[in-house]
Parts: structure tokens; C-alpha cells; sequence
């Protein structure tokens, strides 16, 4: 479940038109499978260690494939 | 031709961030001087590289009210240090050390000069103690008047507060030092470098401080964004990953590509659900092709649970509460303010201005608290909008920003929850 999340948006400098923009990843959000983070949040508070924190960013990065 | 104006100069860095550059050879001894007499100068060159970077990030906000971005930078670097010095209590370590030097000078002698500097010292001691009580908002104002030089409509635009607070925030202060005298001569004539002087920055240290921010400027912490012509940019992910504005830092290899990803396939589903992205197509495993595009400089945020920020500004909220009702927040994208809350009120026509946390709350000052306003302005006149309607080819207006309407902030979050 996702607790929360940020985006950020721009203009297209030739059409002019408002975009959804920058990045959308782990670090957009918290990001929760039950209790379990499993975005930046980790890194932030120090509760994983670093190949936990990789482990989480690909487990999160495959299941973003069933979108399309 | 002549020479273009700090405010050319801003502009142009809005396409091509090397511009801003130039800024940096125009105000960083000055800069520099101004660190070295709150912090000394060992430190204040280390920061160096950090005011300007934040002053390059937060430059969509810049407003050309006087000639000169100087103003605009003092108020950049106060903020800063205020974040910087704050955990080690160091900041006008330049006026302690000057108390201690002249302690020993004057140790033991008898004549009246050396009396009268000992006596001199008493003031510039005490004067240090109550500095260091004022709130940081207070000193800010106060040492930029004294020892920088600033007007007051000069400090307006440093701090970006309306000329009336300045003026009741200095006399407030010069009550509180209440010594008899003028408070702000006293002030004055205790700046660091008329009692010691401070060198001008070196050479070398000018020179490492520019290629830290040329290197910033045109490669970001996490990612690079390369022009690729036909209003298209590659966007490359580095393994690199950062927290607490960088104070923590590693590489993790493996993270570029997980994150661009997964930034692909939530673009594609954004499309596929009819909300137009600036993602074009994945190139490899790590870059990304998009749409050029000028950044508005807000954070969109919804919260469906209540953690992090918003418990500091509603203490009242039990921690993961669930709100049926997405709540929806804007922060401003603004380093060197504290990225505060903002809250667009149409009927009104204002834009207020809320200190989103408490770490910000902290780094403002004791008396500061998550949730307090921190000012209001028309909105027909905020910067921020102001320069996107100047953009030309940005759509004009805040209706085209999809805000209106929202009842963002404090005020609207607190309705929520009284409804839960």
C-alpha cells in the first residue's frame, strides 16, 4: 500500500502543455507491503541495510511490469 | 554591449544552469565575507559552493526588486547557516574567537588603552552572549542590518518578508539587547572583521568552491538530464543515493536501473490512463527519452496514512491514521526557505505559507512551531506563479495548474479529520 507519495509536473517547452514529469521510483514514496517498507523510507530511517534497500527497489521494479 | 544584470543572468541560467556561474564570480568573495564573520572563515568557505547551489535551486523564486542579487544571496546564506551550525551551536564562532583573542591581549596590562579594550572586550562578550539567545530570525535580521549593510527594503527582499516585519522584527530585537545605547551601533561596531580583520577568500578556495557547484549545476545527485535536441532530453539514473539533503550518502549499484524501471512502467500507466507524462521511451537499462520541460518547483503529494510531516503539524492525528479522503498537500520546492506548505486560497486571492515540519520549525527558530504561518502574499504577485505566467510558452494563470479549487494545508487536513 502506498502511505503516501509525491510528484512533481512542468510545462513541455514547446507545446506548452502540463506534464507529469521528473522520476517515479522507490524515493517517490512510502511504499508498504503489510508493515514491511519497501522504499527509500529504509535508507532514511537506517532500518536496512544496503543490499535490502536493492533487494526492495528490484523486488518493487519487477511487479511495475504487470502495469504494462 | 553592455554587461547583462544579475537578473539576465538568473533568467538565463533557467535554460542553461551554466549561466549561473557568473553569479558566483560576481558575489562569492562578498559571500564569503559574510560567512567568515558569522562562522569564521574555515568554514564559511566550505559552504561556499552550498549557498549558491541552494540560491540555483530555488531561482524560479527570484525576484529582480533591487539591482543586485546580493540581497537576495545574504538571505539564502542565513537561512543555510541556520541549517548548517545549527547542531554543533557554532555559528558566530567568529565573534567568540575575537572575544578570545582580545582576552589575551589584554590579560594583566594596566594603561587606559589596554583598560579601555578590556572594556571594549566586557561589551563584545556580553553582546556575543545575547546574540546567541536572540531567535535566528531575529539575529538574521539584525546582523544583516548591522554588519552587512542591508536596507530595510534590502532585507525585504534577503528574507522575503513584507518591509513592516522587518521593521518590527529589528525593534523587537533592539528591545531585547536593551543596553542604554544604540543597540545596532553596538552591534555594528562588534562585527568580526573591524576587531580582526578577515582575509579575502583565496584563490584555490574560490576556484574549489566553483567546480563543487559547476559540478552540481550540471549533474544532479541522483540523476542527469542531457539535451537531445527535437525538445527532448535523455534522463540518466546514477546508483548514487542520498538522504537528510545529502548528509548521507552511498552508492548502490543496481539502483539506476531500478529505478528508471520502474519509472517507465508507471509513466506507461499514466499514459495508458489518459494523464499526459513527459516520458517518451526507455533507451537502456538506466536512461530514460522525455519531453524538455521547465519544472514548476512543487512537491504534489497525496497521503492516504498520516506519517512523517503532517503529525508534526497535527500533533492531534494518531500515527498511520487512514484518511477516506486523500489528502492533498503542495509544498514549494524551496531549499533554502524550508520547502514550506502552501496553501493557495482563491476566494481570499492570497497565498499563505505554512513551516511544513519540525525540522524546519527547528532550524526557524525556538519559538517556531509545524503548522505556523509563515506569511501571506497576493497571489496575483507570488513569484512563483509570476514566473511561469512569464515563461511564455507556460500556460498562464493558477487554474491552469489544476489547483484551483483544492483546499491544500493546514486548514484543509484539519477539516478532514474532524469529519473522520
Amino acid at each position: 500500500m502506498y502511505v503516501d507519495f509525491k510528484i512533481e509536473c512542468g510545462f513541455d517547452r514547446e507545446t506548452g502543455d502540463l506534464l507529469v514529469a521528473d522520476v517515479i521510483d522507490s524515493d517517490s514514496g512510502r511504499l508498504r507491503f503489510g508493515e514491511v517498507d519497501m522504499s527509500k523510507q529504509s535508507y532514511r530511517d537506517g532500518t536496512a541495510s544496503l543490499p535490502e534497500i536493492k533487494k526492495k527497489f528490484d523486488e518493487v521494479a519487477a511487479l511495475t511490469d504487470d502495469f504494462v | 554591449m553592455n554587461e547583462p544584470s544579475d537578473a539576465d543572468l538568473i533568467r538565463e541560467s533557467l535554460d542553461d544552469p551554466a549561466r549561473f556561474g557568473e553569479i558566483f564570480d560576481r558575489h562569492a568573495q562578498a559571500i564569503y565575507r559574510f560567512l567568515g564573520r558569522r562562522v569564521g572563515p574555515d568554514d564559511g568557505g566550505d559552504v561556499l559552493s552550498d549557498v549558491f547551489l541552494a540560491a540555483f535551486e530555488s531561482r524560479q523564486r527570484y525576484a529582480a526588486k533591487v539591482p543586485t542579487a546580493l540581497p537576495w544571496l545574504y538571505g539564502i546564506a542565513s537561512n543555510l547557516l541556520g541549517k548548517h551550525f545549527r547542531k554543533r551551536a557554532s555559528e558566530l564562532r567568529a565573534l567568540e574567537r575575537v572575544v578570545g583573542l582580545t582576552q589575551v591581549d589584554g590579560a594583566g596590562a594596566a594603561d587606559d588603552a589596554v583598560a579601555a579594550s578590556v572594556d571594549a572586550q566586557v561589551h563584545v562578550r556580553s553582546l556575543a552572549a545575547s546574540l546567541k539567545e536572540l531567535p535566528v530570525a531575529e539575529r538574521d535580521v539584525l546582523l544583516l542590518h548591522a554588519w552587512e549593510g542591508l536596507t530595510y527594503h534590502e532585507l525585504a527582499v534577503a528574507l522575503d518578508i513584507p518591509i513592516g516585519t522587518v521593521r518590527s522584527r529589528l525593534n523587537r530585537t533592539r528591545r531585547k539587547l536593551r543596553a542604554g545605547v544604540d543597540e545596532i551601533d553596538r552591534v555594528r561596531a562588534a562585527r568580526p572583521d573591524r576587531l580582526s580583520p578577515i582575509a579575502e577568500a583565496a584563490p584555490a578556495v574560490l576556484h574549489r568552491e566553483k567546480e563543487k557547484l559547476m559540478h552540481l549545476l550540471t549533474e544532479g545527485k541522483t540523476k542527469i538530464v542531457e539535451d537531445a535536441g527535437n525538445g527532448e532530453v535523455l534522463i540518466r539514473s546514477k546508483d548514487d543515493i542520498t538522504a537528510s539533503d545529502g548528509a548521507k550518502h552511498d552508492v548502490l549499484v543496481g539502483k539506476a536501473a531500478a529505478s528508471t524501471r520502474t519509472t517507465g512502467n508507471i509513466f506507461r500507466l499514466l499514459e495508458r490512463s489518459g494523464i499526459p507524462t513527459h516520458f517518451v521511451d526507455r533507451v537502456d537499462d538506466v536512461t530514460f527519452r522525455a519531453r524538455n520541460v521547465q519544472m514548476i518547483p512543487l512537491e504534489l503529494v497525496a497521503r492516504r496514512y498520516a506519517t512523517g510531516g503532517i503529525m508534526d503539524r497535527l500533533p492531534q492525528l494518531r500515527d498511520g491514521t487512514v484518511f477516506e479522503e486523500l489528502v492533498f498537500e503542495m509544498f514549494e520546492k524551496d531549499d533554502a526557505n524550508h520547502d514550506p506548505l502552501l496553501q493557495f486560497d482563491f476566494e481570499a486571492g492570497v497565498l499563505r505559507r505554512y513551516v511544513p515540519n519540525a525540522r524546519a520549525a527547528e532550524a526557524l527558530g525556538a519559538d517556531v512551531d509545524a503548522g505556523d504561518l509563515l506569511g501571506e502574499e497576493p497571489i496575483a504577485e507570488e513569484p512563483v506563479l509570476r514566473r511561469l505566467a512569464g515563461a511564455g510558452r507556460a500556460p498562464s494563470g493558477p487554474h491552469r495548474l489544476g489547483i484551483r479549487g483544492h483546499r491544500v494545508g493546514v486548514e484543509g487536513a484539519r477539516r478532514r479529520v474532524r469529519r473522520l
